[in-house]
Protein backbone atom coordinates (compact mmCIF):
# COMPACT_ATOMS: atom_id res chain seq x y z
CA UNK A 1 0.00 0.00 0.00
CA UNK A 2 2.61 2.64 0.91
CA UNK A 3 4.76 1.67 -1.99
CA UNK A 4 2.10 1.74 -4.25
CA UNK A 5 1.08 5.36 -2.86
CA UNK A 6 4.86 6.26 -2.60
CA UNK A 7 4.61 5.21 -6.58
CA UNK A 8 1.58 6.88 -7.49
CA UNK A 9 2.93 10.20 -6.14
CA UNK A 10 6.56 10.30 -7.59
CA UNK A 11 4.04 9.83 -10.80
CA UNK A 12 2.93 12.81 -10.33
CA UNK A 13 6.10 14.50 -9.39
CA UNK A 14 6.36 16.64 -12.67
CA UNK A 15 3.61 18.66 -11.11
CA UNK A 16 5.98 21.55 -9.64
CA UNK A 17 7.95 21.60 -12.30
CA UNK A 18 5.29 22.34 -14.88
CA UNK A 19 3.76 24.68 -12.11
CA UNK A 20 6.76 26.62 -12.03
CA UNK A 21 7.60 26.77 -15.38
CA UNK A 22 3.73 28.35 -16.16
CA UNK A 23 4.26 30.54 -12.81
CA UNK A 24 7.23 32.05 -14.32
CA UNK A 25 6.64 32.12 -18.01
CA UNK A 26 3.57 34.76 -17.04
CA UNK A 27 5.78 36.34 -14.63
CA UNK A 28 8.47 37.15 -17.45
CA UNK A 29 5.57 37.82 -20.09
CA UNK A 30 4.13 40.51 -17.73
CA UNK A 31 6.89 41.81 -16.17
CA UNK A 32 10.26 40.78 -16.43
CA UNK A 33 10.41 41.38 -20.69
CA UNK A 34 8.97 45.00 -20.32
CA UNK A 35 11.05 45.71 -17.54
CA UNK A 36 14.24 44.31 -19.11
CA UNK A 37 13.13 46.36 -22.42
CA UNK A 38 12.74 49.35 -20.26
CA UNK A 39 16.48 48.99 -19.49
CA UNK A 40 17.35 48.24 -22.69
CA UNK A 41 15.53 50.85 -24.43
CA UNK A 42 17.33 53.51 -22.27
CA UNK A 43 21.19 52.36 -22.59
CA UNK A 44 20.52 51.38 -26.46
CA UNK A 45 22.24 53.93 -27.70
CA UNK A 46 25.03 54.25 -24.95
CA UNK A 47 25.79 55.96 -21.46
CA UNK A 48 26.67 59.30 -22.49
CA UNK A 49 22.71 59.89 -23.52
CA UNK A 50 21.18 58.66 -20.67
CA UNK A 51 23.33 60.57 -18.72
CA UNK A 52 22.47 64.02 -20.47
CA UNK A 53 19.04 62.78 -20.45
CA UNK A 54 19.21 62.48 -16.47
CA UNK A 55 20.76 65.83 -15.76
CA UNK A 56 18.66 68.15 -17.77
CA UNK A 57 16.70 70.57 -16.01
CA UNK A 58 13.35 69.65 -16.80
CA UNK A 59 13.96 66.17 -15.66
CA UNK A 60 15.46 67.22 -12.42
CA UNK A 61 12.72 69.67 -11.69
CA UNK A 62 9.94 66.70 -12.32
CA UNK A 63 12.27 64.17 -10.30
CA UNK A 64 12.17 66.65 -7.28
CA UNK A 65 8.30 67.85 -7.33
CA UNK A 66 7.91 63.87 -6.93
CA UNK A 67 10.22 63.07 -4.61
CA UNK A 68 9.19 66.01 -2.20
CA UNK A 69 5.80 65.90 -2.96
CA UNK A 70 5.63 61.93 -1.80
CA UNK A 71 7.33 62.66 1.17
CA UNK A 72 4.72 64.61 2.32
CA UNK A 73 1.67 62.88 1.72
CA UNK A 74 2.82 59.45 2.94
CA UNK A 75 3.84 60.68 6.20
CA UNK A 76 0.56 62.81 6.81
CA UNK A 77 -1.55 59.40 5.80
CA UNK A 78 0.46 57.55 8.57
CA UNK A 79 -0.30 60.21 10.83
CA UNK A 80 -3.95 59.85 9.76
CA UNK A 81 -4.03 56.16 10.45
CA UNK A 82 -2.50 56.50 13.28
CA UNK A 83 -5.46 58.79 14.27
CA UNK A 84 -8.17 56.43 13.22
CA UNK A 85 -6.75 54.07 15.21
CA UNK B 1 -9.48 63.58 2.07
CA UNK B 2 -11.55 61.17 1.04
CA UNK B 3 -15.68 62.64 1.43
CA UNK B 4 -14.74 66.26 0.32
CA UNK B 5 -13.67 65.93 -3.56
CA UNK B 6 -16.42 62.84 -4.12
CA UNK B 7 -19.23 65.31 -2.78
CA UNK B 8 -17.50 68.23 -4.66
CA UNK B 9 -17.82 65.90 -7.74
CA UNK B 10 -21.67 65.07 -7.03
CA UNK B 11 -22.66 68.49 -6.41
CA UNK B 12 -20.71 69.63 -9.54
CA UNK B 13 -22.17 66.81 -11.50
CA UNK B 14 -25.98 67.62 -10.48
CA UNK B 15 -25.48 71.21 -12.01
CA UNK B 16 -27.06 69.54 -14.71
CA UNK B 17 -30.77 68.81 -15.18
CA UNK B 18 -31.94 65.03 -15.25
CA UNK B 19 -32.37 64.75 -18.54
CA UNK B 20 -29.31 65.93 -19.72
CA UNK B 21 -27.29 64.21 -17.01
CA UNK B 22 -28.63 61.02 -18.44
CA UNK B 23 -28.04 61.97 -21.93
CA UNK B 24 -24.44 62.64 -21.19
CA UNK B 25 -24.02 59.49 -18.87
CA UNK B 26 -25.49 57.07 -21.64
CA UNK B 27 -24.58 58.69 -24.86
CA UNK B 28 -23.11 55.97 -27.22
CA UNK B 29 -19.02 56.71 -26.85
CA UNK B 30 -19.93 56.97 -22.96
CA UNK B 31 -21.38 53.44 -22.95
CA UNK B 32 -18.52 52.42 -25.07
CA UNK B 33 -16.27 53.66 -22.54
CA UNK B 34 -17.70 51.60 -20.10
CA UNK B 35 -17.61 48.35 -21.99
CA UNK B 36 -13.53 48.85 -22.91
CA UNK B 37 -12.70 49.94 -19.13
CA UNK B 38 -15.29 47.78 -16.95
CA UNK B 39 -15.06 44.24 -19.14
CA UNK B 40 -11.37 44.15 -19.70
CA UNK B 41 -10.43 44.94 -15.90
CA UNK B 42 -13.06 41.70 -15.09
CA UNK B 43 -11.09 39.80 -18.06
CA UNK B 44 -7.51 40.99 -16.90
CA UNK B 45 -8.39 40.95 -13.01
CA UNK B 46 -10.28 37.41 -13.57
CA UNK B 47 -6.80 36.37 -15.67
CA UNK B 48 -4.87 37.26 -12.77
CA UNK B 49 -6.90 35.41 -10.62
CA UNK B 50 -5.96 31.81 -11.84
CA UNK B 51 -2.05 33.01 -12.59
CA UNK B 52 -1.64 35.31 -9.56
CA UNK B 53 -3.21 32.03 -7.78
CA UNK B 54 -0.94 29.95 -9.29
CA UNK B 55 2.07 31.90 -8.43
CA UNK B 56 0.75 32.60 -5.00
CA UNK B 57 0.84 28.97 -4.71
CA UNK B 58 4.03 27.98 -6.51
CA UNK B 59 5.79 30.19 -4.49
CA UNK B 60 4.43 29.56 -1.12
CA UNK B 61 4.94 25.66 -1.88
CA UNK B 62 7.79 25.23 -3.78
CA UNK B 63 11.68 25.75 -3.80
CA UNK B 64 13.01 26.34 -6.73
CA UNK B 65 16.42 28.52 -7.25
CA UNK B 66 16.28 32.36 -7.58
CA UNK B 67 12.68 32.23 -5.07
CA UNK B 68 13.51 34.84 -3.01
CA UNK B 69 13.97 37.11 -5.81
CA UNK B 70 11.05 36.59 -7.84
CA UNK B 71 8.82 36.39 -4.80
CA UNK B 72 10.31 40.46 -4.71
CA UNK B 73 9.70 41.26 -8.11
CA UNK B 74 6.35 40.18 -7.96
CA UNK B 75 5.92 43.70 -6.54
CA UNK B 76 7.29 45.66 -9.35
CA UNK B 77 4.23 46.75 -10.75
CA UNK B 78 3.74 49.07 -7.43
CA UNK B 79 7.20 50.46 -7.73
CA UNK B 80 7.27 51.42 -11.50
CA UNK B 81 5.24 54.52 -12.25
CA UNK B 82 2.07 53.60 -14.61
CA UNK B 83 3.43 55.56 -17.64
CA UNK B 84 6.31 53.92 -17.64
CA UNK B 85 4.92 50.82 -17.45
CA UNK B 86 2.73 52.10 -20.32
CA UNK B 87 5.74 53.35 -22.79
CA UNK B 88 7.50 49.93 -22.15
CA UNK B 89 4.64 47.61 -22.44
CA UNK B 90 3.67 49.42 -25.42
CA UNK B 91 7.10 48.89 -26.86
CA UNK B 92 7.51 45.04 -25.93
CA UNK B 93 3.88 44.34 -27.47
CA UNK B 94 4.16 46.85 -30.36
CA UNK B 95 4.53 45.35 -34.30
CA UNK B 96 8.10 45.54 -33.83
CA UNK B 97 8.80 44.79 -29.95
CA UNK B 98 10.60 41.60 -28.76
CA UNK B 99 6.92 39.83 -28.16
CA UNK B 100 4.48 41.75 -30.54
CA UNK B 101 7.16 40.71 -33.23
CA UNK B 102 6.54 36.94 -32.87
CA UNK B 103 2.48 37.91 -32.57
CA UNK B 104 2.28 39.93 -35.39
CA UNK B 105 2.70 37.25 -37.68
CA UNK B 106 -0.25 35.33 -36.00
CA UNK B 107 -2.33 38.79 -37.01
CA UNK B 108 -2.52 39.50 -33.33
CA UNK B 109 -2.08 43.35 -32.45
CA UNK B 110 -1.20 43.64 -29.10
CA UNK B 111 -0.30 47.54 -28.58
CA UNK B 112 -2.50 49.84 -29.58
CA UNK B 113 -5.69 47.82 -29.63
CA UNK B 114 -8.06 46.73 -26.72
CA UNK B 115 -5.70 44.07 -25.86
CA UNK B 116 -2.74 45.82 -25.07
CA UNK B 117 -5.20 47.43 -22.84
CA UNK B 118 -6.01 44.20 -21.25
CA UNK B 119 -2.25 43.89 -21.36
CA UNK B 120 -1.68 47.04 -19.28
CA UNK B 121 -4.38 46.20 -16.66
CA UNK B 122 -3.36 42.45 -16.21
CA UNK B 123 0.31 44.53 -15.65
CA UNK B 124 -0.98 46.46 -12.96
CA UNK B 125 -3.37 44.15 -11.17
CA UNK B 126 -1.01 41.21 -10.97
CA UNK B 127 0.29 41.96 -7.50
CA UNK B 128 -2.75 42.62 -5.42
CA UNK B 129 -3.86 38.92 -6.45
CA UNK B 130 -0.37 37.10 -5.23
CA UNK B 131 0.05 39.62 -2.38
CA UNK B 132 -3.95 38.70 -1.12
CA UNK B 133 -3.67 34.99 -1.57
CA UNK B 134 0.16 34.22 -0.53
CA UNK B 135 -0.50 35.05 3.27
CA UNK B 136 -3.58 33.13 3.47
CA UNK B 137 -2.00 30.02 1.45
CA UNK B 138 1.14 29.83 4.10
CA UNK B 139 -1.12 30.35 6.93
CA UNK B 140 -3.44 26.70 6.27
CA UNK B 141 -3.06 24.19 8.09
CA UNK B 142 -0.94 21.18 6.75
CA UNK B 143 -2.52 18.50 8.78
CA UNK B 144 -6.44 19.05 6.90
CA UNK B 145 -4.03 18.29 3.30
CA UNK B 146 -2.35 14.85 4.95
CA UNK B 147 -5.68 14.35 6.65
CA UNK B 148 -6.76 14.17 2.65
CA UNK B 149 -3.37 12.12 2.09
CA UNK B 150 -4.43 9.57 4.55
CA UNK B 151 -8.37 9.40 3.32
CA UNK B 152 -6.34 8.47 0.04
CA UNK B 153 -7.47 11.71 -2.30
CA UNK B 154 -5.40 12.46 -4.97
CA UNK B 155 -3.42 15.64 -5.35
CA UNK B 156 -6.02 17.46 -7.88
CA UNK B 157 -8.77 16.11 -5.00
CA UNK B 158 -6.56 17.03 -2.16
CA UNK B 159 -6.32 20.74 -4.02
CA UNK B 160 -9.62 20.87 -5.39
CA UNK B 161 -11.66 19.92 -2.85
CA UNK B 162 -9.83 20.50 0.26
CA UNK B 163 -7.60 23.42 0.07
CA UNK B 164 -9.89 25.27 -3.04
CA UNK B 165 -12.70 26.12 -1.19
CA UNK B 166 -11.36 27.91 1.83
CA UNK B 167 -9.40 29.80 -0.16
CA UNK B 168 -11.76 30.91 -2.59
CA UNK B 169 -12.83 33.78 -0.76
CA UNK B 170 -9.45 35.54 -0.61
CA UNK B 171 -8.88 34.99 -4.05
CA UNK B 172 -12.26 36.68 -4.90
CA UNK B 173 -10.81 39.61 -2.32
CA UNK B 174 -7.58 39.52 -4.53
CA UNK B 175 -9.62 39.50 -7.59
CA UNK B 176 -11.43 42.68 -6.88
CA UNK B 177 -8.76 44.66 -5.62
CA UNK B 178 -7.12 43.95 -8.69
CA UNK B 179 -10.45 45.03 -10.54
CA UNK B 180 -10.78 47.93 -9.03
CA UNK B 181 -6.84 48.84 -9.62
CA UNK B 182 -7.25 47.77 -13.46
CA UNK B 183 -10.87 50.36 -13.36
CA UNK B 184 -8.79 53.56 -11.86
CA UNK B 185 -5.77 52.49 -14.49
CA UNK B 186 -5.19 55.85 -16.72
CA UNK B 187 -1.23 56.27 -16.98
CA UNK B 188 -0.17 52.81 -18.85
CA UNK B 189 -3.51 52.50 -20.58
CA UNK B 190 -3.21 56.12 -21.97
CA UNK B 191 -0.25 55.02 -23.76
CA UNK B 192 -0.76 51.53 -24.89
CA UNK B 193 -3.94 52.12 -26.12
CA UNK B 194 -4.32 54.20 -29.69
CA UNK B 195 -7.61 56.05 -27.54
CA UNK B 196 -9.60 55.55 -30.36
CA UNK B 197 -13.26 56.00 -29.95
CA UNK B 198 -15.28 52.63 -29.96
CA UNK B 199 -12.80 50.76 -29.82
CA UNK B 200 -9.51 50.81 -27.16
CA UNK B 201 -10.96 54.36 -25.42
CA UNK B 202 -11.37 54.04 -21.58
CA UNK B 203 -13.54 56.02 -19.33
CA UNK B 204 -10.80 57.88 -17.46
CA UNK B 205 -9.68 59.08 -21.22
CA UNK B 206 -12.64 60.00 -21.75
CA UNK B 207 -13.05 62.28 -18.90
CA UNK B 208 -9.63 63.66 -19.70
CA UNK B 209 -11.33 64.45 -23.07
CA UNK B 210 -13.93 66.25 -22.13
CA UNK B 211 -11.73 68.18 -19.55
CA UNK B 212 -9.74 69.11 -22.09
CA UNK B 213 -12.74 70.57 -24.14
CA UNK B 214 -13.53 72.35 -21.02
CA UNK B 215 -16.56 70.46 -20.59
CA UNK B 216 -15.94 70.07 -16.53
CA UNK B 217 -19.83 68.96 -15.83
CA UNK B 218 -19.60 66.56 -18.67
CA UNK B 219 -16.44 64.99 -17.13
CA UNK B 220 -17.83 65.04 -13.91
CA UNK B 221 -21.17 63.27 -15.15
CA UNK B 222 -19.04 60.37 -16.35
CA UNK B 223 -16.86 60.18 -13.08
CA UNK B 224 -19.80 59.88 -11.07
CA UNK B 225 -21.47 56.72 -13.73
CA UNK B 226 -17.81 55.55 -12.98
CA UNK B 227 -18.08 55.61 -9.53
CA UNK B 228 -21.39 54.38 -8.76
CA UNK B 229 -21.03 51.42 -11.32
CA UNK B 230 -17.63 50.67 -8.82
CA UNK B 231 -19.45 51.03 -5.79
CA UNK B 232 -21.93 48.59 -7.14
CA UNK B 233 -19.52 46.20 -8.60
CA UNK B 234 -17.72 46.21 -5.01
CA UNK B 235 -20.80 45.71 -3.31
CA UNK B 236 -21.63 42.81 -5.26
CA UNK B 237 -18.10 41.20 -4.90
CA UNK B 238 -18.61 41.82 -1.43
CA UNK B 239 -22.20 40.12 -1.13
CA UNK B 240 -20.47 37.07 -3.27
CA UNK B 241 -17.83 36.57 -0.62
CA UNK B 242 -20.21 36.38 2.23
CA UNK B 243 -21.55 34.11 0.17
CA UNK B 244 -18.26 32.16 0.00
CA UNK B 245 -17.65 32.30 2.91
CA UNK B 246 -21.27 30.86 4.38
CA UNK B 247 -19.81 27.99 5.92
CA UNK B 248 -17.10 29.73 8.02
CA UNK B 249 -18.80 30.03 11.04
CA UNK B 250 -20.46 26.15 11.29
Amino acid sequence: MTTSKRNSRKQQSWVPGVLIAIAIAYLFLVQYIPTINLFFEAFKTGFTPFLSNLTKPEFLHAAWLTLLLALISVPSLAINFQDAL
Amino acid sequence: MLFVPITAMFLKASTEPPAKFWEIATNELALSTYNVTFVTSLLAALLNGVFGTLIAWVLVRYDFPLKQIIDATVDLPFALPTSVAGLTLATVYSDNGWIGSLLAPLGIKVSFTRLGVGVAMIFISLPFIVRTVQPVLQEMEHEIEEAAWCLGASQWQTFWKVIFPPLFPTVLTGVALGFSRAVGEYGSTVIIASNTSFEDLIAPVLIFQRLEQYDYSGATVIGVVLLAISLVLLLGINFLQAWARRYDNI
